[in-house]
């Protein structure tokens, strides 16, 4: 059991790393990948009376 | 099923008076404002306020109460009893997260009935028999669909908990390294796939929007593949959250 918090704690170390850098470096495209996979489009409109 | 049940109804029963605290909370500022006459709310800046105050209130408040869920058995010392439970560790973790579940809902219903109750007050709309129909559908898809996106925010919150709760020093940077790391996963992955799923289908989302003398409804149609991403970090973070509670957790 101890040795796999012991690689759990290896492995979650590894990744913030990994997800910090990323992060830091490339903060702006994450955001444009991600946000620009929703492909928005405007459906009907109506006023509620 | 059962035992899934009756902890549930434990954790309902531990929660009642912190959903009774919100649930007070947003009635007596919206009853408030409500009993305002029309001319006061329009002239006096603390209204509109008062108007948006829950939502800030409400938010931080959702996030804490995922961590306390779970928190209160360890310094209650029943984290004993809660592990030594002959259940599956995804039945206690299912019972946890559905919990702060209903209170994201309860919380949202009467926070965004109280803002659209009042707001139609304050710009003296007048609706038909239908137009209130159309508003009534959109407090409760926009409850819904708040209380579903909450859920990332409050699934990851929970899952970095128990991840802390593996450690008995740094606890803190445990939880927010699990945070980080969970977010960014989910954007990254979401990103990632958009362009291999494109072929699902789209979701219409409805928006409604409040103008000084009439409402507007507008339908966006979104494309779900980034939400594809988001959900496969979501289950993952459930499933270790549920072998950590089974396998490796210690009171």
């Amino acid at each position: 059991m101890h040795d796999r918090r012991r690689w759990f704690l290896v492995g979650l170390a590894i990744l913030t790393l990994v997800a910090v850098t990323d992060l830091y470096l490339n903060a702006k495209q994450i955001g444009h990948d991600f946000f620009r996979g929703f492909d928005v489009k405007d459906g009907p409109q109506q006023i509620i009376r | 099923m059962r035992p899934f049940w009756q902890l549930l109804r434990k954790e309902i029963r531990q929660s009642l008076p912190d959903m009774g605290f919100v649930a007070a909370a947003v009635l007596l500022n919206y009853g408030f404002l409500l009993t305002r006459d029309q001319a006061a709310l329009q002239t006096n800046q603390l209204f509109l306020f008062l108007e948006l105050a829950p939502a800030a209130f409400i938010l931080p408040w959702l996030c804490w109460r995922s961590v306390a869920v779970w928190r209160r058995d360890w310094n209650s010392h029943h984290a004993y009893l809660l592990l030594s439970l002959p259940v599956s560790g995804w039945v206690i973790a299912a019972a946890k997260l559905l919990v702060i579940t209903l209170e994201a809902a309860l919380a949202f219903i009467l926070m965004t009935a109280g803002f659209h109750a009042s707001w139609v007050k304050l710009a003296d709309i007048h609706l038909t028999p239908s137009g209130y129909g159309s508003l009534i559908a959109w407090i409760l898809g926009s409850t819904l669909m708040a209380t579903i996106l909450l859920l990332t925010v409050l699934l990851l919150l929970q899952c970095a908990y128990v991840a802390s709760r593996l450690v008995a020093r740094l606890r803190w940077l445990v939880f927010a390294a699990t945070v980080v790391t969970g977010w960014w996963g989910a954007l990254r992955l979401g990103g990632l796939l958009s362009p291999l799923l494109g072929w699902l289908p789209r979701l219409p989302i409805v928006t409604m929007s409040l103008n000084n003398n009439y409402m507007e409804r507008q339908v966006l149609v979104i494309q779900s593949a980034p939400l594809v991403g988001v959900l496969l970090v979501l289950a993952t973070a459930f499933w270790l959250m549920a072998r950590w509670v089974e396998r490796d957790l210690e009171a």
